[in-house]
């Protein structure tokens, strides 16, 4: 307690010296000149000193500096940079606005002599504009964030095709994923083969692996922080697409020319409607998913803005039947109607207010909702009579109302501090099956499952950036959280740290650590990310996971235009859930504390990434080696295991070409250890007892370890190329992708069986082969 | 959720594709099995078998020419001979409670194996009720068990006698049971018909709801009014239980695609296979008349 006292007084006396010599401060927001798109991460310097600032989410920047006379740079990239002369001599607001620059010139393009990269406290924090990932090869004609993602050092796919993330020898429950501030639990359509995410209303993209700031909290392995776009201020804008499987559509202008603003966007898959001809009248079935997004935007005055953003996805299965015939009992009449869908709805109203130059507030209010509904219902008549009746539905879900508040101030130059609170109503809604059965008259009808369990979730958190000296910077932060549910209480302190030391104008030094809870556990039975996992709180029993991360990296930006990284990890993760050994679940938390086991984990690794995001050619080259392992008191007799998605080697190699104005192409390659998998490798005799009144087979398969085998290596390059044209009103774009161009057979899972000469061998499944696609898009 | 295996089929089908491939793991060598379970006041004897590669097919071999040493409380006291079908056994020893037993087993192909298990002590039980259940047709049973401080685990196993083929014989007879003690200690109140658990067939449980302190057991069997029926609580080794429990699970899950794989349980080095130990209690009774 005694050293808190003294680093408070001593961060307060800093604030207070500082604060003695005349300093004014500069503030605005930096938009995008076309639209008035708010731009995020936006660099602002001094070119003397280089003293800077970066734009935050909303793109509001503060600076403050000494009475003078400076020359200030504002620049982002992909965007033409601006300078400024500037005689600050009281507070001052200066709006900018930067051009989009074509990716031709880069020289005029460069975001500073050094780049965010290397001058930032953060470390394992990636950023991915859309730009870059509607470059690259689509899978089935859909761009997709989550895929892209994917390609990043430190993070892997479960299976193929998924949009599943493992990052940093996580499960894909340790995600936030976050669209506008708003948590998204179920981020996949189609089992998991496309992201919910529409890259038509996505503007940014930032994932965190490591470093966490304390700002964000409640997961233990990465932080996604999508936003949305904002809706152009300055005119109206559409497009549409057509692809293989899918369509979209969006629209976006201004309501009041720079004052509000509206985006909207949606999607839909027509498998089933271009399926239906071809069905017959009695039995049709089919998928499709939709999502749309919404974003209004208002601006009450310069200090005060207000947002609305809303997403609906929803994916549908269906199947019904219908039969009819005259038999010698009269005209009977049987038929069968199977529903299931599941989807997301996320809303958040946030409110930007700037109280002064220094300080900037925003207010929000979210609501989240997933849920998955199944329904079986089959009727038979006879001449109009009902015979019988049965109902089957099945509903389970997950429910969130937050309210959150955080600022940002700026005291001094050298302090960027960060704080808010945020509370949480949770609703889960576990899984409830009601079966209705009705014959002769007769109706059954009961109702099985839990009811809704209720939770408080609430944190705190400070940080600050500080810059300690001119070369080392640091991230300081505090999250503290704590969860109510069913009378228990936990709480935990999180401190999180990160810093950066330029050890020359080339080189920079990073370390950082965090600690992390997480109060939600993930029932799954797959890592194909099916709608039927169920978000679950801790209880009495089964405790919040939690996990210490550390983290040490260099950065090296002595190359033009592209930053080089290295970083290595080494996280420790406990009360990690997994099922008993044999329990499976599906769509049921009945007894759901008695089928898991808890543990530990641990993951460890190094991480190397080469990134150029400026010029013609843009792209990474990225390579991880690490070793992820889990220990449970009761898996595998206790002894450590390699996680099922434990990868010692993945590597991965993104290209993007822009030709000309007419012309660009993309290319990605990945490679990746096989998958741990469990193998029985071998076959011993049982022991012969009797087992109440049966007797069984007299051997029985065996392996010595859990996740003992690993499947073939995976790796696969997928090949796009953009054709775009000027029109009238627009540019028509044609896309052809190429997924698994070298039609690799890469293993979805293995099995034993038994070749035509009834040898016993393994077999291997595999889901996709080369798939070529193509879309057509037209923007105005 | 019929809907979900069918949507999944077909994602598998319209676009999976299968193919034999190549095993590239460590290279798989045969070693040697061991089963046993030992009882007091039996002769001790075990099975040595070969184990199978994933890959070769076939019956199981047995091992007739191993050297098989038996140990008590560390001293060798026989080498065991070879009766048949891979089955060795002492010549007049028998096993005594509280005794701890090795077996140290060669063969000039296999690596060596060990093994070994303390014969546990009996436990008093006591049956102290049988009724008629006229809406079930079964006889409900009440056992009491003294259980013993410290961890104890148990298998219960009812045979009833009947006339088969002329002779008379005890049988086992199948037992049905609610008791949480008798479902891996899980409260079965789930009037669905979905079973998520494997049932237990060997009948085994554990103390952990009653360590130290009597428990009644409650289960019912199906029988004949007036029949003779023969009641045995075997005290068994954890490692006997361990072993029993994920061979049941294995049997209950092997099919399901969305579990992982069980691993057997073993206690022997350099091989596989269980040596395990069993002392029972065993008491006579009549069941009664169906007075209804």
């Amino acid at each position: 307690m005694r050293k808190l006292l003294l680093a408070t007084i001593l961060l307060l006396s800093c604030y207070v010296a500082q604060a003695q010599t005349k300093q004014y401060t500069l503030s605005g927001y930096i938009a995008d000149a076309g639209s008035g798109e708010k731009l995020i991460n936006a660099n602002i310097y001094e070119t003397s000193q280089l003293r800077g600032a970066v734009s935050n989410l909303y793109g509001f920047y503060s600076l403050t500096l000494p009475a003078g006379s400076y020359e200030v740079v504002y620049s982002y990239v992909g965007f033409k940079s601006i300078t400024k002369t500037i005689n600050l001599q009281s507070d001052q607001t200066l709006n900018i606005n930067l051009d989009y620059a074509d990716a031709i010139d880069e020289v005029t393009v460069i975001g500073g002599a050094v780049t965010h990269k290397q001058t930032d406290s953060q470390m394992s924090k990636e950023t991915i504009t859309m730009d870059a990932i509607e470059r690259l090869p689509a899978f089935m004609g859909e761009a997709d964030v989550m895929k892209t993602l994917q390609l990043m050092p430190g993070v892997q796919s479960g299976s193929e095709a998924s949009s599943g993330l493992y990052v940093r020898g996580g499960g894909p429950d340790q995600n936030l994923i976050l669209l506008d501030g708003v948590p998204v639990y179920n981020a996949s359509h189609l089992f998991g083969f496309f992201s919910v995410f529409n890259t038509d209303a996505v503007k940014n993209v930032s994932l965190y692996k490591g470093g966490f700031p304390a700002r964000f909290g409640g997961r233990l392995s990465s932080v996604v922080d999508i936003r949305m776009k904002e809706g152009n201020e300055k005119e109206f804008h559409g497009g549409a697409q057509i692809g293989l499987i899918s369509s979209r559509v969006f629209a976006e202008g201004p309501i009041k020319k720079d004052k509000t603003a509206f985006h909207f966007s949606a999607r839909r898959t027509y498998i089933d409607l271009i399926a239906r001809p071809f069905m017959k009248e009695e039995e049709t079935s089919g998928y499709f998913f939709y999502d749309t997004n919404l974003k209004l935007n208002h601006k009450f005055s310069e200090k005060s803005r207000i947002y609305l953003s809303a997403y609906l996805g929803r994916d549908k299965a269906y199947n019904k039947y219908s039969d009819d015939y005259t038999g010698s009992d009269g005209f009977n009449k049987n038929s069968y109607d199977s529903k299931l869908f599941w989807g997301n709805i996320t809303t958040a109203l946030r409110w930007n207010y700037i109280f002064n130059n220094k300080l900037f507030a925003n207010t929000t209010l979210t609501y989240s909702d997933y849920r998955f509904n199944v329904s079986d219902k089959s009727q038979s008549y006879t001449n109009s009579q009902l015979d019988e009746s049965l109902y089957y539905k099945y509903q389970s879900g997950i429910e969130d109302w937050s309210a959150k508040i955080e600022f940002d101030w700026y005291p001094t130059p050298k302090h960027d501090v960060k704080f808010g609170s945020n509370f949480i109503y949770h609703t889960f809604k576990p899984g409830v099956e009601t079966i209705e059965d009705k014959a002769d008259s007769n109706t059954n009808s009961k109702t099985y499952g839990e009811g809704n369990t209720y939770a408080k979730e609430m944190n705190v958190f400070i940080e600050d950036d500080i810059e300690l000296s001119g070369r080392l910077k640091a991230n300081i932060g505090l999250h503290f959280s704590a969860f109510n549910v069913e009378n228990n209480w936990y709480t935990s302190f999180e401190p999180r740290a990160s810093m950066r030391y330029l050890l020359s104008d080339k080189v920079t030094l990073k370390a950082a650590y965090s600690k992390m809870q997480q109060y939600l556990h993930l029932l799954s039975n797959s890592t194909i990310g099916l709608p039927t996992d169920l978000w679950l709180p801790v209880t009495e029993r089964i405790k919040p996971q939690l996990s210490h991360q550390y983290a040490i990296g260099a950065v090296y930006g002595g190359l033009r235009n592209i930053d080089v990284s290295l970083e290595g990890f080494y996280k420790e993760m406990d009360n990690l859930i997994e099922y008993k050994e044999g329990a499976s679940f599906f769509g049921s938390s009945r007894g759901w504390e008695d089928m898991v086991e808890t543990g530990r984990g641990r993951a460890y690794g190094v991480e190397f990434m080469m990134k150029k995001d400026i010029g013609k050619t843009t792209g990474w080259i990225g390579y991880t080696w690490s070793k992820t392992e889990r220990q449970f008191d009761n898996l595998n007799f206790g002894d450590w295991f390699p996680a099922k998605y434990d990868r010692r080697h993945d590597a991965s190699i993104v290209l993007s070409h822009k030709l000309n104005d007419k012309i660009d192409f993309g290319a990605t390659w990945v490679f990746g250890t096989g998958n741990a998998f469990t193998l029985s490798t071998h076959r011993i005799a049982r022991l012969s007892v009797e087992e109440n009144g049966y007797t069984y087979e007299s051997t029985v398969p065996y392996f010595e370890s859990r996740n003992n085998y690993r499947m073939p290596n995976y790796h696969r390059m997928d090949l796009g190329i953009n054709f775009h044209k000027k029109k009238k009103r627009g540019t028509r774009t044609w896309n052809i992708s190429i997924y698994n161009v070298y039609n690799r057979k890469n293993p979805f899972f293995l099995y034993t069986g038994h070749n035509n000469g009834g040898d016993t061998v393994l077999k291997q499944v595999s889901l996709f082969p080369i798939l070529p696609s193509i879309s057509y898009s037209y923007k105005f | 959720m019929r809907i979900i295996y069918i949507l999944i089929f077909i994602a598998f089908f319209s676009y999976s594709c299968e193919k034999e491939i190549a095993y590239n793991g460590e290279k798989l060598e045969n070693y040697l099995v061991l089963n046993a379970v030992l009882e007091p006041d039996s002769l001790i004897k075990c099975q040595v078998t070969r184990s199978n590669t994933m890959f070769q097919n076939g019956t199981i071999v047995t091992i007739e020419d191993a050297v098989v040493e038996l140990y008590q409380n560390d001293q060798l006291i026989e080498t065991l001979t070879h009766s048949q079908n891979g089955y060795y056994q002492t010549a007049t020893l028998k096993a005594s409670i509280g005794e701890k037993y090795s077996f140290k087993v060669s063969q000039k192909q296999f690596t060596n194996i060990n093994c070994n298990t303390i014969l546990p002590g009996e436990t008093a039980a006591e049956l102290t009720s049988v009724k008629y259940n006229g809406s079930t047709g079964n006889y409900d049973m009440e056992l009491l068990v003294k259980d013993k401080p410290g961890k104890d685990c148990y298998r219960i196993l009812i045979y009833t006698l009947t006339n088969f083929n002329g002779d008379d014989n005890y049988y086992q007879t199948f037992i049905d049971s609610n008791d949480p003690v008798l479902n891996y200690n899980m409260v079965i109140n789930d009037e669905s018909g979905f079973s998520d658990y494997p049932d237990n067939n060997f009948m085994i449980f554990n103390d952990d709801l009653f360590e130290g302190e009597d428990y009644r057991l409650k289960f019912s069997i199906y029988g004949y009014e007036n029949a003779p029926v023969k009641v045995v609580l075997q005290h068994i080794t954890e490692d006997l239980y361990q072993y029993y429990h994920t061979v049941q699970a294995r049997d209950y899950y092997h099919e399901d695609p969305f579990t992982e794989p069980v691993r057997i349980y073993s206690n022997v080095d350099g091989g596989a296979g269980i040596l395990g130990g069993a002392t029972s209690t065993v008491s006579l009774h009549s069941l009664p008349e169906n007075n209804l």
